[in-house]
């Protein structure tokens, strides 16, 4: 049997994070899929859409970084030069958490729930998947309907007005 | 100059023009067209890279580090006025925080650089083609808690 969650173990954030932190945050993913199991399909639309609009990980010290790192130039080009000290603390930081992973306020937003993108997806692609998108898409002595599976993960918006 | 779509939930979609996202899309599409058909030890290979991918965030991560710190360190050591250009490189990295638009994002988009829920979207596409949400029928009835165990599984929080 192979395993079903080969796809996260690329995720840096996940590798970093506290094993109760982690155990929490997969916790509500699971709580969520059993919640919208037994929900209505317009519940499962809604909730599939706001998971789509969910700040992530990423999003989230994204803005957190740029803020003090640029209230730190702001301050350093208009007040005093020593400010750059934060901001070039700040991108050190950045840096580190793109290559890494990692970086302080990580366990912090970990703890307060904030998910990676991939935890996300996966609260999606299970209720996505409750909600028949997946279904039929094997049947026994015949070849894998791809065209389906490709339809069912297509973008939530239909973004381009070309798309056939 | 790409408008936006106001509709679009994944902030680096809303700002891709649409020939950048039909060919991200279509990457997508060959992509899981190829490996439905190939063995098992294959689609797990495929998998596990498409895990490592790096998204688009972490190369505007590293690209608003690189700006910032140069000229931050050209503002302490030569002319205070590059900090101008430091504040210029952190308020786009803000408005892309927020809203999406960052300057070296047409770039990326357009050497097929892509966003995680991209790299999800090819990831599941797999993953149900390979048998992973067979336990799941989905949309017949109302009540299923097997069948949210299967699902849970099959996402990997099973």
């Amino acid at each position: 049997m192979y395993s079903t969650h080969e796809h996260l173990e690329g995720d840096r954030v996940r590798r970093r994070t506290g094993r109760t932190a982690q155990l929490r945050i997969d916790e509500t993913t699971r709580r969520n899929i059993r919640y919208y199991a037994c929900q209505s399909r317009a519940a499962l639309d809604d909730r599939i859409a706001e998971l789509d609009r969910e700040r992530d990980m990423e999003q989230v010290l994204e803005t957190n970084a740029s803020i003090l790192a640029l209230a730190g130039a702001t301050l350093g080009t208009t007040v005093n030069r020593k400010f750059f000290l934060l901001t070039g603390t700040v991108l050190g930081f950045l840096t580190q958490h793109a290559v890494t992973g990692w970086c302080p306020p990580v366990p912090l937003f970990r703890r307060m729930g904030v998910r990676t993108r991939s935890e996300i997806d996966q609260e999606k692609y299970a209720l996505k998947a409750l909600r028949g998108d997946f279904r039929g898409l094997r049947q026994a002595g015949q070849p894998p309907r791809v065209e389906d599976a490709l339809r069912a993960v297509e973008a939530s918006t239909l973004s381009h007005a070309n798309s056939t | 100059m790409q408008i936006r779509r106001d509709n679009e939930p994944d902030r680096v979609r809303r700002y891709t023009t649409d020939r950048q996202l039909q060919r991200i899309d279509d990457k997508i599409v060959r992509s899981v067209r190829l490996y439905a058909h190939q063995p098992e030890e294959i689609v797990q290979e495929r998998l596990e890279e498409l895990g490592r991918e790096w998204s688009i965030e972490r190369f505007l991560q590293i690209n608003v580090a690189a700006v910032g710190l140069t000229t931050a360190l050209l503002a302490v050591t030569r002319s205070q006025k590059w900090g101008w250009a430091t504040c210029a490189g952190l308020g786009f990295f803000l408005l892309h925080a927020t809203d999406g638009f960052d300057p070296p994002l047409p770039l990326l988009r357009q050497i097929g650089i892509r966003t995680r829920g991209e790299i999800d979207r090819e990831i599941y596409a797999l993953k149900a083609l390979r048998g992973d949400f067979d336990g799941v029928e989905g949309g017949a009835r109302e009540i299923d808690v097997p069948e949210a165990e299967s699902a849970a599984q099959a996402v990997g929080v099973g």
